[in-house]
């Protein structure tokens, strides 16, 4: 196929409004190349009840994880996986992606993966988020890049849109990007020479900055290559104005949590699928969530703030317990929708799903107990082939670094540890098809 | 545990001799060069333990990186040994694999730089009955920096588009997708935050994009010259550039934005490079305060005064005044500074900003967001949500400026700022945009509905969120996260309980109650006030039992009734009135670690204490505070 009939098929594009189907044809292209592993990182929050969660005796999904029943030969459960860690909420949120409790050392596997996989795509990994940033505060963080510094997460549908797809009536960002380098070489020249002036001080912010535009170059430089997707997008009834001076942004209103949602994941998979990016993150809030879990499409739970509900009060059954698992029930409902919108595109041989691995997990074991027992995280996708699927597996209280490492080892780096590595060399054998 | 022993503390004393005798002993086969570090534990004979832990841990890293040493009872003094570096420390106490005892219990930081050798070091255990409260002036002794630090501050999202708005009249808002601040107690300008990443990067990119192309499209309004050449472009990089980075450029500077000019294809392309150049580059990112070296110290130069004065005020670049001062080299000198600072705080632009300061310091913008059971609140809707926001500004701002009043005066005010709908909420009486609170049991800021509603849940109060709001926001204490070592099984929720009784069961479990019974002691004095700031008349079909206690530096302990009762004891308390010092402080200098600032919160506790603790007085010192005007070399 060359560029005459792929142009034929956007102008096609341009009467339709399903992007998924479009993408499907464009990417057979791909089939003649190996497929490059694709990864993808979901955050939910508050922890999870883990009878509720993991298969029981007779392997059957229990309510929590019931939506992922037509899933189950592209996941595993794993039941037993612990962090090696004290504290609570905060200390589990820096340490879900990093493997690491250290303030030094955090490094995310999914920027971590960005910076291994990503250095001919666009965007070495893309960071969105459904109301990650609203009222939360630094201790919060999951995303970090490898100076350290929080990564920003993205959580405005439109302008991640827009910036991806360059649609729409803002700057478009190739444009931005591609014409005036002189101007990124100038600003780079001026954080070098005071830099340089300033010997010792302000080092490391200054350092960040540096990184910041020397990426903001590598981007220019990449221009559209690496994948280029023009698409429409369901809106799903959303309605994002251009400027946002109140508060809170319309976008972070708890009302549109489910709209964006799903916007979001069809955003995501749209990136992973066209080639722009090699890495998703997408954080569903944050921990201690202030969601309320009464929006249009959501479980219509208004009794209390999802963290509150995560206090469920140790009955697991009860009245609270029942709020906070239809909450998580929730989750993994968008969880199976993003696996099977993945499952759906064809990226040659194999499915998006097939080429990726997937990581759905959260910061806490159990809320209530404020425990780092029985993380309640899903392991989906095959990596390509590397990351055997459709187990339940029961670990006896196993570092969850080995999850980690099983991971980037599947996306093909081969370091014996991810994070701290005091807590856990190897992979988890069970999960790797090598 | 004996229910009278409120504060338990245990030293940790490097054992001089014999200490150096066992060191030197075990380092044996180590060499000479690698002596470590020995601390000594003594036990604590008049409590009830079986065993202790003491985890030591290179500080900023990992806990479990470091040594867990478990020493049980009856072994008399036990000496450890950890490598001489920084070093963070946590003790904890159990009897029956009960925490009884805990250092996390008593919110402080427990780190210290580790010599060779015996060390000095003391940590401190607290148990249920509420512990001790660090000493005010704690940090600021013999090793706390008597200056700040030279620094970078990146100008925040609102700083930014202040700034440009200043600069060019445009007021298109520039910085919608800007990253958004990560807030360190609740303020988004804390230097060590800022920080900027590709995400930052492209945003200012971006920005930048926008304000150079809607320059460019009107630019005889910010260019003068009738002949649109290379020299014409020089005068603008001169005084645009010198406007844009808050003080003048050098010669290379303005060259290498020249050059930068003759890279664009024509006058209008080369000027939007230029723009775009100016905006990207640090001078303007940054407000610099580094100062000039004066044999001790470094002394921020007049144009980093200038800026450091306008952001604090106005939060917005210097306006033509401060920069003819700066110009004249006069905003070294004390007398100066404080002049201007007076003419700043008078100006109507100084109101504005300190609502800022207010609604970070207080968290009070959650109040539009939160969510609340719209069946059981349905007046509280998005009308009545902003008035409470903006009352508790115009409330501050109003006790702050116009009436120069006190620091109780938060607490104890008997009127507020709204409307008629505000004032049925409280019960009150409207008179021409204030409200008198009828009952003497609303009081000051604590009485205000965006303070209540934010802190609370979505159907009733919530003892736990108010709590730790005055504990961390008001007596600037740090409220930790719960011990490793807890292990918890709350019991099941009774649905028919009062918010009072739901969180009995952590005072009942000594190890819950360690932390909680500070925090709970405080939320349950509250619970006169419900979920959205109205008096709360019942709860669960029983009368509400709002008795609380707060707990005094000392660990003494303050019995109140009531949201009221809990401002007048604010009011009057030391430790409330430090804290106000140390937030303004923390806006004012972006400086968030207590330790740094410590001697900085000392001197303007001081300066408050002697100007009739009027609140205005913590705010017109900081800029003239020598730890404010120099930096540590």
């Amino acid at each position: 196929m060359g560029s005459i009939s792929r142009r034929g098929l956007l102008r096609y594009a341009g009467m339709t409004c399903l992007a998924i189907p479009l993408m499907r044809t464009l990417l057979e292209e791909e089939a003649y190349a190996a497929t490059p592993v694709r990864a993808l990182f979901v955050y939910y929050p508050d922890g999870n009840i883990a009878q509720r969660f993991f298969p029981d005796g007779n392997g059957a999904l229990p309510d929590i994880t019931a939506p992922l029943n037509g899933l189950r030969s592209d996941i595993n459960l794993i039941r037993g996986l612990v962090y090696r860690l004290g504290g609570s909420h905060e200390a589990g949120a820096g340490f879900c992606l990093t493997g690491t409790a250290s303030d030094n050392q955090r490094y995310s596997i999914d920027n971590f993966l960005g910076d291994s996989l990503g250095g001919n795509y666009r965007q070495k990994s893309l960071s969105l988020g459904v109301g990650a940033n609203f009222e939360t505060d630094p201790s919060k963080q999951i995303s970090f890049l490898s100076s350290g510094a929080r990564a920003a997460i993205q959580d405005n549908p439109k302008r991640a849109f827009y910036d991806l797809f360059n649609a729409g009536g803002l700057e478009d960002r190739n444009d931005l990007m591609a014409e005036k380098r002189s101007v990124l070489d100038y600003a780079r020249g001026e954080i070098q020479g005071l830099r340089y002036r300033l010997g010792t001080i302000e080092q490391a912010k200054l350092a960040v900055h540096l990184e910041a535009l020397r990426e903001l170059e590598r981007r220019a430089a990449q221009g559209s290559s690496g994948g280029v997707c023009k698409s429409s997008l369901d809106w799903r009834g959303l309605s994002i104005p251009d400027q946002e001076p109140n508060y809170p942004k319309s976008f972070e209103r708890n009302e549109v949590f489910g709209q964006v949602g799903r916007v979001m994941m069809d955003i995501m998979v749209q990136a992973l699928a066209c080639g722009i990016t090699p890495v998703g993150l997408l954080q569903w809030s944050h921990a201690v969530s202030p969601t309320t879990l009464n929006f249009a499409g959501g479980p219509n739970i208004s009794r209390g703030r999802h963290h509150d509900l995560s206090h469920y009060g140790g009955d697991i059954n009860g009245l609270y317990g029942n709020d906070f698992a239809a909450c998580q029930r929730w989750y993994m409902e968008q969880l199976a929708y993003l696996l099977t919108q993945m499952k759906g595109v064809s990226l040659g041989d194999k499915n998006l799903l097939d080429a990726s691995l997937v990581l759905a997990t959260t910061e806490i074991g159990d809320s209530n107990a404020h425990d780092f027992n029985d993380i309640a995280c899903v392991v989906a996708g095959k990596a390509g082939g590397s990351l055997k699927a459709g187990q339940s597996l029961q670990l006896q209280n196993k570092s969850y670094n080995h999850l980690l490492v099983s991971l980037i080892q599947a996306a093909g780096i081969n370091n014996p540890t991810f994070g701290d590595p005091n807590l856990g060399t190897g992979p988890i054998a069970e999960l790797m098809n090598r | 545990m004996s229910a009278t022993s409120t504060i338990t503390w245990l030293l940790l004393i490097g054992s001089v001799g014999a200490a150096s005798c066992q060191t030197a002993k075990r380092k044996g086969g180590r060499g000479a060069g690698s002596k470590l570090a020995t601390v000594s534990v003594k036990e604590i004979g008049t409590e009830e333990y079986d065993r202790m832990e003491l985890r030591a841990w290179p500080a900023g890293e990992s806990k479990d990186v470091g040594s867990l040493f478990q020493i049980t009872r009856g072994q008399g003094v036990i000496e450890v040994q950890v490598q001489p570096q920084r070093t963070s420390f946590q003790l904890e106490y159990f009897k029956n694999d009960q925490l009884v005892l805990s250092s996390t219990g008593c919110g402080e930081d427990h780190t210290f730089d580790l010599k060779p050798g015996p060390n000095p070091v003391t940590i401190y255990v607290c148990d249920a009955g509420g512990g001790r409260f660090p000493p005010l002036d704690l940090s600021c002794d013999q090793n706390s920096p008597l200056y700040g630090p030279r620094i970078l501050r990146l100008l925040t999202a609102r700083e930014y588009q202040r700034t440009i708005t200043s600069l060019t009249g445009i007021t298109t808002d520039v910085v919608s997708d800007f990253p958004k601040e990560l807030r360190s107690h609740g303020f988004d300008n804390q230097e060590a935050n800022g920080l900027v990443t590709d995400a930052h990067a492209e945003a200012h990119y971006r920005a930048a994009k926008i304000v150079s192309s809607t320059m460019i499209k009107k630019l005889s309004s910010y260019v003068a010259c009738a002949q649109r050449d290379a020299s014409c472009a020089g005068e603008f990089i001169r005084s645009f550039g010198k406007k844009a980075w808050r003080g003048p450029l050098n010669q290379e500077e303005s060259a290498k934005l020249l050059t930068l000019f003759q890279s664009g294809a024509n006058f209008d392309d080369g000027l939007e490079r230029v723009i775009q150049g100016l905006l990207m580059a640090p001078r303007f990112l940054y407000r610099f305060e580094l100062g000039a070296l004066k044999g001790s110290y470094y002394e921020l130069s007049s144009w980093e005064m200038a800026q450091a004065l306008s952001y604090m005020f106005w939060g917005m670049p210097p306006d033509d005044q401060l920069m003819a001062l700066a110009d004249a080299g006069k905003l070294t000198d004390k007398a100066t500074i404080a002049a201007e600072a007076k003419r700043l705080w008078k100006d109507a632009k100084a109101k504005e900003n300190l609502g800022y300061f207010t609604s970070s310091w207080l968290g009070t913008e959650s109040v539009l967001g939160v969510n609340k059971d719209a069946v059981l609140f349905p007046a509280f809707d998005s009308s009545l949500r902003r008035k409470a926001y903006d009352e508790t500004n115009d409330f501050f701002t109003d006790v702050v400026t116009d009436k120069n009043g006190s620091f109780a005066d938060l607490f104890q005010s008997e009127y507020t700022i709204g409307d008629g709908a505000l004032s049925s909420l409280y019960d009150g009486v409207p008179t021409g945009g204030f409200i008198r609170y009828r009952s003497p049991e609303r009081r000051g800021l604590l009485g205000h509905a965006s303070i209540l509603a934010t802190y609370a849940g979505n159907d009733n109060s919530e003892p736990i969120k108010r709590g730790v709001f005055v504990l961390e926001r008001l007596l600037c204490q740090v409220v930790p996260p719960p011990p490793p070592s807890l292990k918890i099984t709350p019991p099941p929720r009774d649905p028919n309980a009062s918010v009072r009784e739901r969180f009995a069961s952590h005072s009942t479990n000594p190890s819950c109650a360690i932390c909680h019974t500070r925090i709970d002691g405080i939320g349950f004095g509250m619970e006169d006030m419900d979920a959205i700031g109205r008096f709360k008349q019942s709860d669960a079909g029983r009368p509400v039992d709002a008795r609380g206690i707060v707990f005094g530096p000392g660990g003494e302990k303050n019995m109140f009734e009531g949201t009221a009762a809990l401002g007048r004891f604010l009011a009057t308390s030391a430790q409330a009135e430090s804290c106000m010092s140390k937030q303004v402080y923390r806006f004012a200098a972006g400086q968030d670690n207590d330790k740094k600032i410590a001697c900085a919160v000392r001197d303007l506790d001081s300066a408050f204490v002697s100007g009739g603790k009027r609140v205005s007085t913590i705010f017109l010192q900081v800029p003239t505070l020598d730890a404010f005007r120099r930096r540590q070399p």
